[in-house]
């Protein structure tokens, strides 16, 4: 689920992913086992024959791909749909598990090079790169791609553009300001380059560029709020029909597109087909049937629930078709230390050592769909997962430990205390992740009240700086496969947000902590930097201003007739672009 | 009169079957109910405690064993995902939901009597405006409404009682018709005009003249509205909005157990054979009662019989 959450501004994965997240564990998992290079490598089922060219690929989603606008998707769209019709300066590497969570070249011959302290980022674009109608793409398209998401009629985007470049917090989109030069921090010297100035250096400005605000858009044939119904392509595919805003999409072959300048997209099959709208339960249904069409069928939106894993599991035929994603995402309980009795770092502690990470995972669908978190950054190498456990509860918990700091905090008989969740059933923050903590708490001595908000009165309570509950469960997902839009939104004290959506759960502004985050920022060496994110994290997380409960795992499954299926840890989902049907 | 038509009414509910079983079932399930605390106690668990060792974690925590963990320890097996013992939370549950479908109706029939009573016995304007707001009522879609009420209370408020509140408070409509209907047609008899003339008050009348005549159709109705609102504290708890957790009622159960159907099918069949015993149990006596207390029913009956006794054996009229 890419789009945009509604009203606030600062709308993050967040609010994105309040679906049925689910998640799993299978041993060793795909990420392990996979090469580092494309769909040869794909250690899935069917890999064994060689892909086929042609045919029809149909996608059976939950959610309609609404406003299918480069301006409005938020982040990549990730394998989902917009990949095959946007191509971006940057992209992810399509390749099975850790190795996808790289930034590869796209439009771009290589992901930019940095200078001035990587507050200055400049591309070069390919040679004979063109759109769907055959003219070429030039710089000062993909400029005013950019500048066209800073018009407030195509909201939806991130966050990042407006906040990283020179000028982004004021400038109001090409349709108000008319001005020549358009946002002057993008400068376009020619047809082939790009030169992007920033405010302060970002390293990561590579990662950003996969967004789809990054894709190309020929001023003379933008339309505005009406762009999203016909999209110009870059991609391999174009859009032959859409209607219902997104809930039906036909892709055909866009022939000006060519594999010779596209390394990452494969654009097997020759049509598209994307259904949308569907109910979760019946998309699994007709990939577990695969009668007709839908044996070429996949779905990147819907997982599989516990208890249609229950029923899977029995069935060998089924249990190779399904593929299980790793997408970086944390689930944890949330303390605001300006609520009582959680300013006592005691009771927060005694709170983590008493939280039974089994029956938390059970609750979220077992540990095929589920893994126990310890870190607050997800347990992937490109995060920084350094594998610390400050607060070690074992695998039930540890309620001595947890009734020995009540004391300490002078509670010795036992405390009383709320927890906010939200009552949709999304195996996140619903009702039997909470029951299941309340359970746990009840045998260091704390009572548990659950108060559980309707899905949006909990996300408008959670994330108001006045409202804001003393102990909630949360959830975090990367916009990129990175500590820095994990940790900053979360922990940066100048990101704590007064009259809009505050992620900053813990109202966290500590000077040390917001200087080593801007000292992460100027690294251009990822690995780098995500060694120093992990130190970061686990300096935070010594302070237990959050409990990490578990990180998701997605289970999802695809017809008969699918090869070479390729899930990268980037967003854990199927790469629609690399999908062949037989 | 030796006859009063009350033992009579007695009398034709004894004698028929379906009612006695009806009624011998609702008691066993009000026992269990009650008997919640000392026959999970007997069974040795609670409701509310995770047994995480009883589900394969790795398959969904689906329950291990064959019936979804049957078993000495569990008598029903366990929950999948908590292994909470479901013979304990059935019971449980089964104290939400019938006290919750007890409550509503109370609260229905006292508000139903009260405001038909007050309808066909007060002037043209007070049965225009309490009519219309009846009508109103009805047409409203009550599950948005019960919705959006318990979305506003706040958290504190106990739930069951909350549950009893919108329930009743929401759909009075159809007793307060029966009752007002009732009332109009007994507004005219005889005795009802006699008490009128000789000065009693309408609150005089609506007790001494009118509830003793009313008692038989309410009651039926209220029969009838108990397994309604077990149905609807189901689909409250369904929608999320029923009891807080970890309290369980059937609808509760039955909300987390749809998806489980193929996988644990025992899960699936236990709460939803309690909520079709229990409403089929209250509709059958409801509809005894009915019969039982219908003055008609009585005379058609009887007159059955006699005839029965006076016609001759079918063979000597050949």
């Amino acid at each position: 689920m890419a789009e945009p959450a509604p009203a606030p501004t600062r709308s993050r994965r967040l609010l994105l992913r309040s679906r049925r997240v689910v998640a799993a564990a299978i041993g060793v998992t795909l990420a392990a086992g996979a090469t580092a290079c494309g769909p040869e490598g794909a250690a899935d089922a069917g890999a064994d024959a060689p892909p086929h060219k042609g045919g029809t690929l149909t996608v059976l989603n939950s959610e309609p791909q609404t406003d299918f606008d480069p301006a409005r998707l938020y982040t990549s769209g990730g394998g989902k749909v917009p990949t095959l019709v946007f191509r971006t300066l940057t992209t992810r590497k399509r390749a099975n598990g850790a190795a996808g969570t790289e930034a590869v070249p796209d439009l771009a011959t290589d992901t930019g090079r940095p200078s001035r302290n990587a507050t200055v980022w400049t591309y070069t674009l390919k040679n004979g790169l063109k759109f769907e109608d055959g003219t070429p793409i030039t710089s000062a398209d993909i400029k005013y791609g950019i500048e066209r998401s800073f018009a407030a009629e195509l909201s939806g985007g991130a966050p990042y553009l407006r906040d990283w470049l020179i000028g982004g917090e004021k400038y109001q989109g090409p349709y108000k300001d008319k001005s020549e030069d358009g946002l002057k921090s993008i400068e376009t010297p020619d047809d082939k380059t790009l030169v992007f100035h920033l405010k302060k250096p970002e390293g990561e400005f590579p990662l950003l560029a996969t967004q789809t605000q990054f894709a190309p858009v020929p001023r003379a044939k933008d339309t505005g709020t009406k762009y999203e119904e016909h999209p110009v392509s870059s991609g391999p595919y174009r859009v032959v029909k859409n209607t219902g805003d997104g809930e039906h999409l036909l892709l055909k072959r866009n022939p000006h597109w060519s594999e010779t300048t596209d390394k990452e997209r494969h654009a097997y099959p020759d049509t598209v087909d994307v259904r949308s709208g569907l109910d979760s339960a019946v998309i699994n249904q007709r990939l577990a049937t695969g009668s007709g069409p839908d044996a070429a069928a996949v779905t990147t939106d819907t997982n599989l629930g516990p208890a249609e894993l229950a029923r899977i599991a029995g069935d060998k035929e089924l249990e190779k078709r399904v593929g299980t994603g790793h997408f970086g995402y944390t689930n944890y309980l949330a303390f605001n230390p300006k609520v009582k009795p959680f300013d006592k770092p005691e009771v927060r502690q005694a709170i983590a050592y008493a939280v039974n990470r089994t029956s938390v995972v059970n609750a979220a669908g077992g540990s095929s769909l589920a893994e126990p978190a310890t870190t607050f950054l997800p347990d992937q190498k490109s995060f920084g997962y350094t594998g610390a456990d400050p607060f070690p509860a074992g695998k039930t918990g540890n309620p001595e430990k947890a009734k020995e700091l009540l004391k300490k905090a002078g509670y010795p008989h036992g405390l009383k205390i709320t927890l906010t969740h939200s009552t949709a059933k999304n195996f996140a923050t619903s009702p039997e992740v909470a029951t299941a903590v309340q359970d746990a708490l009840k045998k260091s001595g704390i009572t548990v009240e659950l108060n559980g908000l309707e899905d949006n009165d909990y996300k408008d309570t959670v994330h108001s700086l006045k409202d804001e509950p003393g102990l909630f469960l949360g959830g975090w997902g990367a916009d990129w496969p990175s500590g820095g839009p994990f940790l900053a939104p979360i922990f940066d004290g100048r990101q704590i947000v007064k009259d809009a959506y505050n992620f900053n759960h813990a109202q966290l502004d500590d000077p040390a902590v917001n200087h080593e985050i801007d000292a992460i920022n100027h690294l251009t060496d990822l690995h780098k930097a995500a060694a120093r994110w992990g130190a970061l994290d686990d300096r935070i997380g010594e302070r237990a201003l959050s409990v990490p409960l578990f990180h998701p795992v997605y289970k999802r499954l695809h017809g008969k007739a699918i090869r070479n299926v390729v899930i990268s840890d980037w967003d854990g989902v199927l790469d629609i672009s690399q999908v062949a049907v037989k | 009169m030796s006859d009063t038509p009350d033992t009579g009414a007695w009398r034709r509910l004894r004698a028929r079957p379906s009612a006695v079983v009806a009624a011998a079932v609702l008691a066993a399930l009000a026992l269990l109910a009650l008997g919640a605390p000392l026959l999970t106690a007997l069974e040795g668990q609670d409701p509310t405690t995770y047994h995480d060792q009883l589900v394969d974690s790795a398959r969904g925590g689906v329950p291990y064993g064959s019936f979804g963990g049957i078993g000495a320890d569990h008598w029903l097996g366990v929950e999948p995902g908590t292994g909470r013992d479901l013979f304990a939370r059935l019971l449980y549950g089964a104290r939400v939901s019938l006290s919750v479908a007890l409550g509503a109706t109370v609260v229905q029939v006292l508000l139903g009597v009260t405001i038909g009573l007050a309808a066909g016995l007060g002037g043209r304007l007070l049965d225009a405006v309490l009519s219309r707001f009846t009508d109103v009522l009805l047409a409203l879609p009550m599950l948005v409404f019960a919705v959006a009420l318990t979305a506003i209370v706040p958290a504190g408020f106990p739930r069951p009682l909350l549950l009893i509140l919108v329930i009743g408070l929401l759909s009075w409509g159809g007793t307060s018709r029966i009752v007002r209907a009732q009332t109009l047609s007994l507004r005219s008899r005889d005795h009802v005009a006699a008490a009128r003339l000789a000065g009693r008050t309408p609150v005089q009348i609506a007790r001494r003249e009118l509830l003793p005549a009313l008692a038989a159709p309410v009651l039926t109705y209220a029969a009838l509205l108990v397994p309604t609102n077990i149905v609807v504290e189901a689909s409250l708890s369904f929608l999320g909005i029923g009891v807080t957790p970890p309290t369980s009622s059937w609808g509760q159960l039955l909300s987390t157990a749809t998806t489980w159907f193929r996988a644990d099918p025992l899960y699936v069949l236990l709460p939803s054979g309690c909520l079709l015993v229990t409403v089929l149990a209250c509709t059958v006596l409801g509809d005894a009662v009915r019969t039982a207390l219908d003055p008609r029913e009585r005379s058609r009956l009887a007159v059955g019989t006699r005839r029965a006794a006076a016609r001759p054996p079918k063979g000597a009229t050949r």
